[in-house]
C-alpha cells in the first residue's frame, strides 16, 4: 500500500502524529518500565515481610501496572503525540471494557454471598474453610428465607 | 475515494458547486487524519481491549469472589521469577521494535532489520519460557481438565479412593513384573538364570509402593470406616493430601495453619495401642481351629490376611508416613510423595480447576497473540525496511505494544497476587 505514490503524500501529512522526540526518550521509558517491573516483583514477593498488608500490595502492584501501561500507551504507541482522533477509538472501548468487568461483579463476584450451607458443603474447599466462611453468610440467608414466608 | 487533485480543486469550484443542477456536490473527507491501515489497526486494538478486558476481568472477579481459598502460586508451580523475566523480555522487545521504526524512518535499512530481528528473537524467548512453564505444570499433573488433570477439589472419601487406586495400580505393576520374571520357576532357578537382580529390583519397588499404599490411603480408609471422631477422619484425609502434595498453607510456614501437625500429634499417641490391638486380634484368629466348611475357612483366612495387613499398615504409618520427610525445595516448599517418588497421585488443590482454567485461558490467548506477532515479524524481515514501510512497521509495532500491555497486567495478577 505504501508503495503507491499517492500514499507517500499521506504519510508526509501523517508526520504530526509521529513523536517529535529522540531515541533518548524511548530508552528512558524503557528503563522506567524495567524499574517498575522490578518494583512490583519486590512488592509481590517481599511485601508481606516488609509489613504491608496483602490488600495493600495488590493495590500497589495494580497501580504500578497502570503506570507501566500508561507509559507504553503514551510513549511507545505514540498516543501522546497523536491528534484528537485518539480519543474516538480508545475512550469508548475502554469504557466498554471497564463496564463489562463491573457488570460481572454482581453475578460472578458475589455469587458466594447467597450460598446456602448445603452449597458450601459442595464448594471446592475443605470443611475448615466452610466453617469459617458460612456463618457470616448464613444469618442473612435465613432472614431472607423467613421474610419470603 | 477522491484523489488529492479533486480535493484541492474544491475551493475554486465551491462558489459554483451548484452548477444549476439543483444538487450539492458531495466531497469525500477523511474521517481521521491517519492512513487507513492505522485506522484499521486501532479499530482492531479497541476490540482487543474489550476482549482482554473481558478475560482479565472475569479472572479478577472469579479470583476474588472465590469460594474458599485461591491456590497460592507455589502450590501450582507458578514461579515468580519466570514471570518477571518474561515481563522484562517483552519490555525489551517493545523498545527494540520502537528502535526498528525509528531507524526505518531515517532509511537506516540494516539497523531497522537488526532491531526487528532482535524483536523476533525476544518474542521467541518469551514463548520458550512460557513453554517451559507449561511443561512444569503438565509434568505435575496440572491440566485444565480431566482425565489428564490430577487436581481434586475436595479432600473426601473419593479423593482417598483415587489415591488408593493409583498406588494400587503402581504396586500391582511391580507385582505382575515379579510374576512375569518367575514364569513358574522358583527363586533359586532365577538366580541361576541371572535374572535374580531384576527380580530383586522389582520386589524392592513393589515393597516400596506397598508400604505407601498401606501407610497412606489404606490406613486412612480404615480410619474413616471406623465409627470414630469425624474431626479426626477429616484431618486424616487432609494429612494424606498433604503427604501426597503439600499445599503451603498446611505446612509449618508463617501462613500454614498447623492442621496436619496437630493431627500428627493426636494420631501418633494412638499408634502403639492400635498395633497392640491388631496383634492381639491376629493371635486370637490364628489360635482358632480351622472350621470344616470351605466358606468359613475362607472367611477365617481372609480375616487373618486383613489383620496382618492392618499391623503392616500401622507399622508403615509410623515409619513411612510420619517418619519420613521429603526435603525442602526452594521457597520452603516440602516435597510430597509425588515429587519424592516420581508418582502421579491425585492432588488436593482447592479451586485448582478454576485456577487452571483461568491460567491456561489467559496465558494461552496471550501466547497466541505473541505467536501472531512473531509471524508478522518474520514477514517484515523479508522486505526492505525503509521510510516507505514506516507505516507498516508502526502498525505491527502498535499491535506488539498491545501484546506487551496485556502481559503487564497478567504478570502481577497471575504470578504475584
Amino acid at each position: 500500500m505504501t508503495e503507491h505514490p499517492e500514499n507517500d503524500h499521506d504519510q508526509a501529512d501523517d508526520h504530526e502524529g509521529h513523536p517529535p522526540v529522540g531515541k533518548q526518550v524511548f530508552i528512558t521509558v524503557f528503563l522506567a518500565l524495567t524499574v517498575l517491573t522490578g518494583a512490583s516483583f519486590v512488592i509481590g514477593n517481599y511485601g508481606l515481610s516488609m509489613g504491608l498488608s496483602k490488600q495493600l500490595t495488590w493495590v500497589v502492584m495494580m497501580a504500578i501496572s497502570c503506570a507501566k501501561a500508561g507509559l507504553v500507551i503514551c510513549c511507545f504507541m505514540h498516543l501522546w503525540w497523536e491528534a484528537n482522533w485518539k480519543w474516538v477509538l480508545t475512550v469508548p472501548s475502554s469504557i466498554m471494557a471497564v463496564f463489562l468487568v463491573i457488570m460481572l461483579i454482581p453475578d460472578v463476584g458475589c455469587r458466594t454471598d447467597n450460598y446456602s450451607s448445603e452449597r458450601w458443603n459442595r464448594a471446592a474447599s475443605d470443611s475448615d474453610e466452610v466453617q469459617q466462611a458460612a456463618p457470616s453468610h448464613e444469618p442473612s440467608e435465613s432472614n431472607s428465607d423467613t421474610s419470603h414466608e | 475515494m477522491m484523489s488529492e487533485h479533486d480535493n484541492n480543486d474544491l475551493h475554486d469550484e465551491h462558489d459554483s458547486a451548484d452548477h444549476g443542477h439543483g444538487s450539492v456536490e458531495l466531497v469525500y473527507q477523511e474521517a481521521l487524519p491517519i492512513n487507513n491501515g492505522k485506522v484499521c489497526l486501532w479499530l482492531f486494538l479497541s476490540t482487543e481491549i474489550m476482549f482482554f478486558a473481558a478475560l482479565i476481568g472475569t479472572y479478577i472477579v472469579l479470583r476474588f469472589g472465590v469460594a474458599g481459598i485461591w491456590p497460592a502460586p507455589h502450590d501450582v508451580h507458578v514461579v515468580e521469577f519466570w514471570g518477571a523475566l518474561n515481563t522484562f523480555v517483552l519490555i525489551c522487545s517493545s523498545i527494540s521494535i520502537v528502535l526498528a521504526l525509528e531507524e526505518a524512518k531515517v532509511n537506516e535499512v540494516k539497523k531497522a532489520w537488526s532491531w526487528m530481528a532482535v524483536t523476533l528473537v525476544l518474542g521467541c524467548v518469551f514463548l520458550g519460557v512460557k513453554a517451559t512453564e507449561y511443561n512444569s505444570k503438565f509434568g505435575h499433573g496440572i491440566y485444565p481438565q480431566k482425565p489428564r488433570s490430577l487436581i481434586y477439589e475436595r479432600a473426601d472419601v473419593y479423593y482417598v479412593a483415587a489415591v488408593r487406586d493409583a498406588l494400587n495400580d503402581k504396586r500391582r505393576e511391580y507385582n505382575e513384573a515379579m510374576i512375569e520374571l518367575l514364569k513358574g520357576r522358583d527363586r533359586e532357578e532365577l538366580n541361576a538364570d541371572s535374572e535374580g537382580k531384576e527380580y530383586d529390583q522389582a520386589k524392592a519397588e513393589y515393597e516400596k509402593y506397598n508400604r505407601l499404599y498401606l501407610a497412606g490411603p489404606k490406613y486412612t480408609e480404615r480410619l474413616i470406616a471406623k465409627d470414630g471422631d469425624v474431626r479426626d477422619q477429616e484431618d486424616a484425609i487432609i494429612a494424606l493430601a498433604y503427604k501426597v502434595y503439600p499445599l503451603s498453607r498446611f505446612g509449618s510456614g508463617p501462613e500454614g495453619d498447623h492442621r496436619v501437625e496437630d493431627y500428627q500429634h493426636r494420631e501418633e499417641g494412638t499408634l502403639d495401642k492400635q498395633q497392640r490391638e491388631a496383634e492381639q486380634q491376629l493371635e486370637a484368629l490364628t489360635a482358632m481351629e480351622m472350621p470344616e466348611s470351605p466358606a468359613e475357612q475362607k472367611l477365617l483366612t481372609d480375616q487373618i490376611t486383613e489383620s496382618k495387613e492392618q499391623i503392616d499398615s500401622v507399622k508403615a504409618r509410623r515409619s513411612v508416613f510420619w517418619g519420613e520427610h521429603g526435603h525442602e525445595e526452594d521457597g520452603g516448599h516440602v516435597q510430597g510423595w509425588n515429587d519424592q517418588y516420581q508418582l502421579h497421585l491425585p492432588m488436593y488443590i482447592p479451586n485448582g480447576n478454576m485456577w487452571a482454567s483461568t491460567y491456561f485461558l489467559l496465558t494461552g490467548f496471550h501466547a497466541l497473540h505473541v505467536l501472531i506477532g512473531l509471524i508478522a515479524f518474520v514477514l517484515l524481515l523479508t522486505i526492505r525496511l525503509d521510510a516507505k514501510r514506516a507505516g507498516l512497521i508502526e502498525n505491527v509495532g502498535l499491535y506488539w505494544h498491545f501484546v506487551d500491555l496485556v502481559w503487564i497486567f497478567l504478570f502481577p495478577l497471575l504470578y504475584l497476587f
